[in-house]
Parts: C-alpha cells; structure tokens; sequence
C-alpha cells in the first residue's frame, strides 16, 4: 500500500515537475539562509558567512539534484526524456526509420489480417454454451469412416450411453414458401425435438418443439429463423401461432429464433455453419430402421465428461448393439469428433499454413529491423563511447537504444493496424464463401492487441542485440579504435551477417512452399476432369409431394421441362439430374453384379445419382463405350444403367462391361455404357466408383437443372425459368449460378493458399534482399579505403566487383542451402495441400534456390559496382 | 549512517518539536549530538521526501518567527503509529546488541 502510494506521488512529481522545482529551491535556499544568519550572528563577514554555510550544509545544486532523483521516478522521468530523444533521432535518420517502418508495417499488417482468419476460425468459441462440450456423432466403417446415423441407433446411443447430456438428430430437408407473388425456397432443417436444447439455445417467441412433435404425423409446425422472421414477415411480434404457406400446404409457427443464431453446420445434407439455415421443422423419429443413413447427430456431453471418456462410452455400446443386431450392426462402431474440430475440417491445416508462413516473414522482418539497428549502433558506436566515458550507466544505454525501437514498434504497429483495416474488405472478399467459419473472421479488437503486440515485441526483440552490445562498449577502445579507422565492431558485423544468412534461409523455405503450391495447381489445372465446366447453367428443383406423389408426374415433369428447354435459341443440352461434379457429393449404395462373385474384403458399392437423357452431354462427360441414356430409357422402357471407368476397374476386372446385368434395389438392370471418371473433389487421389440411373426410372424429387449453352450461362436463366414456369407456375427454382462457378468454387481454398503463400514468398525475398543491400554496402563503406590500396596496388576493377559480389554470393548460397535443408519439413507439414507433387521432388527447390540468389545477386551488385569505383587518390587522402 | 536511523530520527524530532521547517530539524539533530550529526542538505532533504511520500510527514508552507517562508513538516497519524513501532524496534535492537556486546567472550 505504501510503496503503490509512494508510486503516485512520484508519478505526480514527474507531471508536475516545474513547481515542484521550484519549491525545492526556495526550501534549500531557506536552509542555507538560515544557516548564513548564524554564520552573521556569531561575527562572520557576509561572504565567509555563506561560505561556512555550504561547507556545512552542502552545495544548493547537489542537493537539489539528489532530492529531485529521491522525488521523481527517476527511470520514468528519464525515459520520457529518451522518448522524445528517440523521435528526433529516428526524424534525423530517415532513411533507417523508413526501411524499418516499411518492413514492420508490411509484416505486421499482413500478419494481422491472418490472425483475423487464425482467431474467426480456430481460436473464438463457438457462439454457443459450453461450445466445448458439444460433439458430434457418426458411425463409422472401415470404408466409410464417418457415417450420418441412422434413428433406430440414435435411439439406442440415446438410452443407454452415460456421458451425454442432450443429443438431437438433424437433416436438411428445404420447404417451399409461398408469400406474396413470388414462390421461394428456403434452406431448412428437420432436427429432433430436442435440438434446440442440445444446441443451448432457445427460440424468443414462442416455444421450442416438444416430443409429440416429433412422433406426430401430419404435426405441421414450424420455428422460424429471425433473418426470415424480419425480412419477410417484418419482425410481426403476434407471428406465433399464425399459419403460413409451405410446401402449398397451411403450417403452424411456433417459434422464432434469437438474432445471430448460427446453425451448427455439417457435410452431409446441411447448410455450412453460420446464419445459414430460415426454417426448422421437426423431424419424424418414429420409424426404429437401423439401414437408413440420413440424419447428423449433435450431443452436448455431461459437465466434465472428455471427448475420451464419450469415445468408450459409445464405443461400448456399439459393442452391445453388435451383440443384439448381428445383422444389421456386425462392424458397428462410433465416431465421436468434438464439434469444432468437425466444423473446420481439413481448412485447419490451411489456416495454420498461413499463421506459420506469416510468422516466417514477421522473423524475416525482424532480423530486417535488427540488422537495420545494429548499423546503426555501430554509427552511434563514438557517442555512446564518449557517454560511457562521461559515466553513463548501462542500463541507460540499454533504455535509450530501447526507446529507439519501443518508438519504432509501436509506430509500426500502427501503421501495419491501419494497413490492415485498409485491406480487410478486400481480405474478407479473397476467403471464399463456404471457408468454413468465413463470417466470424473480422478486424476485432483482437486483432488490433495483436498488431501492436507483433510489432513491439518484433521491433524489441530487434533491438536487444544492438543494446545489450551497447553496454559493452569499452570507451577507450573505441575512442581510439576510431580514428584508427580500422574494420570495428567485428562481432556485430558477424551477427549481422548471421541475421541475413537466417533470413534468406527463412526466405528460401517460403519460396519452396509457394513453388510446390504453385506445381501442384499447375499439375491440376492439366488434370483431365472428366467434365467440362465452362458454358453450363444449373440451378435445383425441388417438387413437392402435393401433384407429384406418383413416380409417373415427376418422370413427366422433367421430360416436359427438358424438352421445352431445349428449344430455347442458343441451348446445346438441356437436363436433370441429382448430382452436379464437384459439390461434395456423398450417397453410396450396394449393389451386385450377376455373375460376378462379391469379394468379403471388397463389397461392391458405389456412389449413386440419377439423370435424365441430355445430362452427360450438357457436361461433356465422354463416353467410354456403350452409349449414354436416351428416349428408350423411359419410365416404362427396360431398366438400364450407366457406370464410370473406376467401377469397371474395380469390380468387373477384364470383363466387357457392356451388357452385363446389374442387380440394384432390388432390380436387375443392364449396363448400357460407361463414361469417364469425374472426382468427387478437384484433387482427389482417385474418383469412387459410380452408377447412373435414367431419372425416368428411378424419379427423385429433387434435382438440378443443367443446361448448356453457346452463350453466357447465366444470360439464360430468365427464360429458362420462364420456361420451367409454364410447366409448374408456383415452382421455385434455387441456387441458380454456373458450373464454371462450381468448379472455381471447389479451387477457392486452393487458390486462397497459393496466392498468399506466393504474396508471402515474394515479401520475404523482398525484405532478404533489403537485408543482403545494406549488409554490403556497409561493408563496402567500411573497405573503401581497403579497396583503393588494392586498385593502387594493380587490382583491377572487375577484382574489386568480384571480391564484393563473392561476399553476397557467399550468404545467399549459405542461407539458401540452409533453406533447402529445412523447407522438407514445411513441405510435409502441407502434404494435404500438394497434388501430383512428391514433397522429396527437386525441382520446387532447385526454381526457389535459384530465384533465392538471383534477387541476392541483384541485391549485390549496386555496393559492388561502387566499390569497384574505388578511387586510390581519394580513399587514400582521407586518412 | 543507516537510513532507518534517519528516518526515525527525523520522526522522532518532527514528533517532539511540532510543525518544524527542515533547518531546525538539522540544528535540532546536532544540538542533542552535540555538533558529532551534521546533517548535509542532500541527505536531509531526500529524507523528508522520502518520507512525505510515504505519508508519515505532511508538509505545508508558512511563516517563520522572523516572517521568513518555509515548509514545515509534521507527523501524520500514519507517521505517529511509525514512529512507535520503530522506536519498540530500536529498544529491541539496542537491547539485544547491548546483551551481546557486554557478553564476556
């Protein structure tokens, strides 16, 4: 307590120190007054007087002084001073504080704008209760190790499991909205009556959904989300319990969702994570089948249960269900994942990608700022002798070189901050839309702690080696040491040398990783696809069940569609089907070949989608053999299918495929033809194992249009609505954009590493560059007078040129060869992120290396030519 | 000369003599040694700042008998309860340093 009261006086005393002065001053000169009267008292003449007063008393001035330092925090009295010294020294030698502050504000800012993307994604909670204790729970197979689960099990996990609080089961099944004129599709989720419990978080008006919800038939009830809730039904507070129009039939809303709510996401059969999803409605849990994979179950395990401890649990009763179900649960097991990590998924790896090559040009920047300080302490090398001599102390000396670099970081860190908010909106832009948690990345004041802190403890850390040198100066060395003239401050020359060797290594590893980035979007950019994207339009349908309950009303809704379509000017190919290349797409299905023997360790199974005559022609997909569907594959034609190379490959090994009968749901079918494979992602290894089927056979309610065309893909869709509309007026189409889109799309993330990582590569070389230029020409100023005795001598200039050039070569071959043996590593960290690339290739070093010295030789050639200038006369004179 | 010593002999004599500027503290200080304590300006004054920082002396200006302005420094409560607790410390500390000095080694 007293020593923080003795703490403000002080502080006070710094502030208001003038007054303070001067009241310091009347009370010692009081002192000394009294002291002289007595002095005259006792005979003394008036001089003698004041001059036995101050023998006795001691000078005015000193002690002044010595109660001034008693009175001030005398570390914070002199560290303002050195402050305000700092900013006039870095005004006086711009051409230091520029390069610095460049180099900070760059690194920093593009720092920043990664760390936004660090905290949005990994770092903040999710906006959820207890974020930590919701998972998410699949089965999971050899094969297909993270299945949807199926209710009868959800039932069973339910019942008997331990570790779990609440668990609710959703799937995304879209509505239709009729309000107004216009009809409209909206992303909805069918979840179990205890979702919204499990989640946490529950509807403001009105109630949640309650069990009879869930087992009731015809129990049309609907929450709404508070986005459609305003813009739609304009916040209508009385809106509980009024009818509105979904799927051409009355439901009941019974709720509304707070603002903000986010959806909990999923790859399977629901939107991304986010304020994604309008409508919720309950889900039928009635039926007990154990076959039927289609719904993603959440859980919200008990307080101070681990994901471990929910792991066995699960995992134990898997063991009791397999016991039960022989049948149907023989290999069952459980796969719990905590819901974070799920969401995010294999970005994580980009994410952290990012963070490590930002980190890399912040250490570049920072060796940058260091050398940059350690010149200058040289420079300063005389003054700071001359204030040693004078008894400065060392820790002084180590504050003021401190304060230089405190200054520097935080102006920095400004400028980088600043930097950083100019570029939000267009970093925002660059992450694409299905990044997951792309809405929560944001300049927040996070981040601005972030870019100030970076930029301090980056400029400090620069600035220790040149201060802790500092205090080693030995004034008389020095002193004499400079008007010798001779090559002082080896060590710091060496240290400086280390930095720059470091930073062209660091440099190196950064442009190895953006070369093996680069290779391998190279490699997939000449990957054939099995489709082609470019001039297509799709948009999805989805018929609902009120005019389109029998299979015969939706083969016949399509066909019209299709046909109709297909006399628009300008349409190449016009159909339907379930599934569009490059959307993630995730339904397998057994099946059997006849004639073919299933292997135990191989059972045939294979993706599944359905399409309509004119599919694989609007996307080019080429045919291998056989034919593709056509006219003759109608609801009532013979059942056919269509098959991909990947299927033949594996399961009917040197067979001829064509002919061969298919035994699926149920229904022998006849392989018609096989076309090429198409991926399930760009860079997939290998595609899986698909079948077709002609929509017509096998009508499904939903599906997406596609249809080519010579023109703009999306010029089109007017009439193509138009068109669709004369068949079903009150038919909402959704999503309408262009394949090419897709694709772009499934590259997004691709692309978004690519280019910062080469952005990165390229500031690193940059700020290397900066570092190797002022390391030799320093040197050069230093030899100048070296290398006019050698050219007095009989050197020629290009010996001089050499001799500088040999020095840059030198550390650029040195860092970049210590580059090349640690970038491996960084290469394996990324494998997710390589295609076509073996991290061990070596060309991506070979082309980093190279380009590495190349800019190192550029870097070295302007302090080379001039000290190849050298004039003996002059370098001479000057002594 | 210990800086505790100090401290507690300015409480002591700021305590006896009242409000008091700091050359009689000094005068106050060599008249009971009999001249052996002269006490330095920059050793007195740095004390009183000490210890009015500290809070156990207040100081104010104000008129001397011979209308001369100077500060004069008196105790604050918290310096009272100082000055106590010191002077039960120095009695012991003397105590125990008398007992041992005067052991016949």
């Amino acid at each position: 307590m007293r020593a923080v009261l003795e703490f403000f006086s002080k502080l006070r005393a710094v502030f208001g120190k003038e007054k303070l002065d001067r009241g310091l001053e009347d009370e010692i000169g009081f002192h000394l007054q009294m002291e002289t009267d007595a002095g005259l008292r006792r005979g003394l003449d008036p001089v003698e007087a004041r001059r036995q007063a101050r023998l006795k008393c001691g000078y005015e001035s000193a002690a002044a002084e010595e109660t001034r330092d008693q009175r001030l925090l005398g570390w914070l009295d002199g560290t303002l001073a050195d402050l305000r010294h700092a900013v006039v020294a870095l005004r006086r030698h711009h051409g230091f504080t520029v390069i610095a502050l460049v180099a900070l504000a760059l690194s920093v800012g593009l720092n920043t704008l990664i760390f936004t993307m660090l905290d949005g994604v990994l770092l903040r909670p999710l906006p959820y209760p207890h974020p930590d204790r919701l998972v998410r729970i699949f089965e999971s197979t050899p094969r297909n190790p993270k299945w949807p689960v199926s209710i009868g099990n959800f039932y069973d996990i339910r019942r008997l499991n331990k570790s779990f609080e609440a668990m609710a089961l959703y799937t995304g099944d879209d509505l239709q909205l009729m309000h107004g004129e216009v009809p409209e599709r909206l992303k909805s989720m069918c979840v179990s009556h205890d979702f919204f419990t499990t989640v946490g978080i529950l509807p403001i008006l009105g109630r949640n959904f309650e069990p009879a919800d869930s087992t009731a038939e015809k129990a049309r009830v609907v929450i709404i989300g508070n986005r459609l809730w305003k813009t739609r039904f304009q916040s209508d507070p009385a809106i509980v319990g009024k009818t509105i129009r979904l799927n051409r039939e009355p439901w009941t809303v019974v709720g509304v969702l707070p603002p903000g709510f986010q959806h909990v996401g999923g790859n399977y059969r629901s939107p991304l994570q986010g304020e994604t999803v309008d409508l919720w409605w309950p889900l039928l849990v009635r039926s007990t089948s154990r076959n039927s994979h289609f719904t993603n179950l959440i859980g919200r395990m008990k307080p101070g249960v681990t994901v471990e401890q929910a792991r066995q649990d699960t995992q134990a009763i898997a063991r009791e269900l397999a016991k039960i179900f022989p049948g149907t649960s023989r290999d069952l097991e459980f796969r719990v994942e905590p819901l974070t990590t799920e969401l995010v998924g294999r970005s994580r790896e980009t994410v952290w990608l990012l963070a490590v090559a930002g980190g890399l040009v912040l250490l570049i920047a920072c060796a940058n700022v260091a050398g940059l300080c350690i010149a200058r302490s040289l420079a300063r090398r005389r003054e700071i002798a001359v204030c040693r001599a004078l008894g400065a102390g060392t820790w002084r000396l180590v504050r003021s070189v401190l304060c230089e670099n405190l200054v520097l970081g935080l102006t920095g860190g400004a400028l980088g901050l600043a930097l950083a908010a100019v570029l939000a909106p267009a970093w925002r832009g660059l992450i694409p839309l299905d990044f997951p948690r792309a809405h929560e990345v944001q300049l927040t004041w996070t981040a601005g702690l972030f870019a100030l802190g970076s930029a301090l403890i980056t400029s400090l850390l620069a600035g220790l080696a040149p201060a802790l040198r500092q205090s080693r100066v030995d004034p008389a060395a020095n002193l004499a040491q400079e008007s010798r003239g001779a090559s002082a401050g080896r060590d710091a020359h060496r240290l400086r040398a280390v930095l720059v060797t470091g930073e062209i290594a660091f440099a190196t590893v950064l442009c190895v990783s953006a070369a093996l980035l680069v290779q391998s979007s190279l490699r997939l950019k000449a990957r054939d696809n099995g489709f082609d994207p470019n001039g297509v339009l799709t948009f999805q349908v989805a018929l609902p069940r009120t005019g389109y309950d029998k299979p015969e009303q939706a083969a016949r809704f399509y066909e019209q569609v299709s046909a109709h379509w297909r006399t628009l000017p300008g349409v190449q190919a016009a159909a339907f089907a379930t599934n569009i290349p490059w959307m993630g797409y995730d339904e397998n299905s057994g099946f059997s070949i006849e004639g073919v023997a299933e292997r135990p360790d191989d059972p045939t199974q294979a993706r599944y989608q359905m399409a309509t005559p004119g599919y694989f022609e609007a996307l080019r997909i080429p045919l291998r053999t056989g034919r593709y569907f056509d006219l003759r594959d109608s609801a009532t034609g013979p059942p056919v299918a269509i098959v991909n190379e990947s299927l033949v490959r594996r399961y009917m090994p040197g067979l001829d495929p064509i002919g061969h009968m298919l035994n699926i749901w149920g229904k022998p079918r006849r392989l018609i033809g096989v076309v090429a494979d198409n991926y399930d992602h760009p860079a997939d290894p290998r595609a899986e194992p698909g079948f077709w089927l002609p929509l017509a056979q096998m009508p499904m309610g939903e599906a997406n249009a596609v249809l080519r065309t010579s023109g703009d893909p999306m010029s089109l869709l007017n009439s193509a609505v138009t068109a669709l509309h004369e068949v079903d007026r009150e038919l909402p189409v959704a999503e309408p954009r262009t394949v090419a889109e897709i694709a772009r799309a499934a590259f997004a993330e691709r692309n978004l590493a690519n280019w910062l990582l080469q952005a990165f590569a390229i500031l690193a070389v940059m700020l290397a560059v900066f570092g190797i230029y002022g390391l030799l020409a320093y040197v050069v100023e230093q030899r100048h007078r070296e290398f006019g005795i050698r050219v007095a001598m009989g050197a020629t200039r290009r010996d001089i040129l050499w001799l500088v050039l040999k020095g840059g070569l030198g550390q650029a071959l040195a860092g970049g060869i210590l580059g090349a043996v640690v970038a491996p590593l960084a290469a394996r960290s990324m494998a997710s992120l390589l295609y076509g690339v073996k991290s061990g290739d070596p060309s991506p070093f070979l082309w980093a290396m190279a380009f590495v010295i190349a800019a190192a030789l550029l870097a070295s050639v302007t302090p080379a030519l001039g000290a190849a200038r050298a004039d003996p006369a002059i370098a001479l004179r000057n002594e | 000369m210990l800086q505790g010593t100090l401290d507690l002999m300015i409480l002591k004599v700021v305590a006896s003599l009242g409000p008091v500027h700091g050359y009689a503290i000094a005068e106050r200080l060599s008249q009971v040694s009999e001249g052996a304590l002269q006490l330095n300006m920059g050793t007195l004054y740095p004390g009183l700042v000490r210890l009015e920082q500290r809070g156990l002396l207040r100081a104010a200006w104000d008129q001397t008998e011979s209308n001369r302005r100077a500060r004069f420094y008196s105790l604050t409560p918290a310096g009272r309860r100082r000055l106590d607790v010191e002077r039960e410390e120095w009695s012991r500390m003397t105590g125990i340093m008398q007992r041992l000095l005067d052991d016949a080694i």
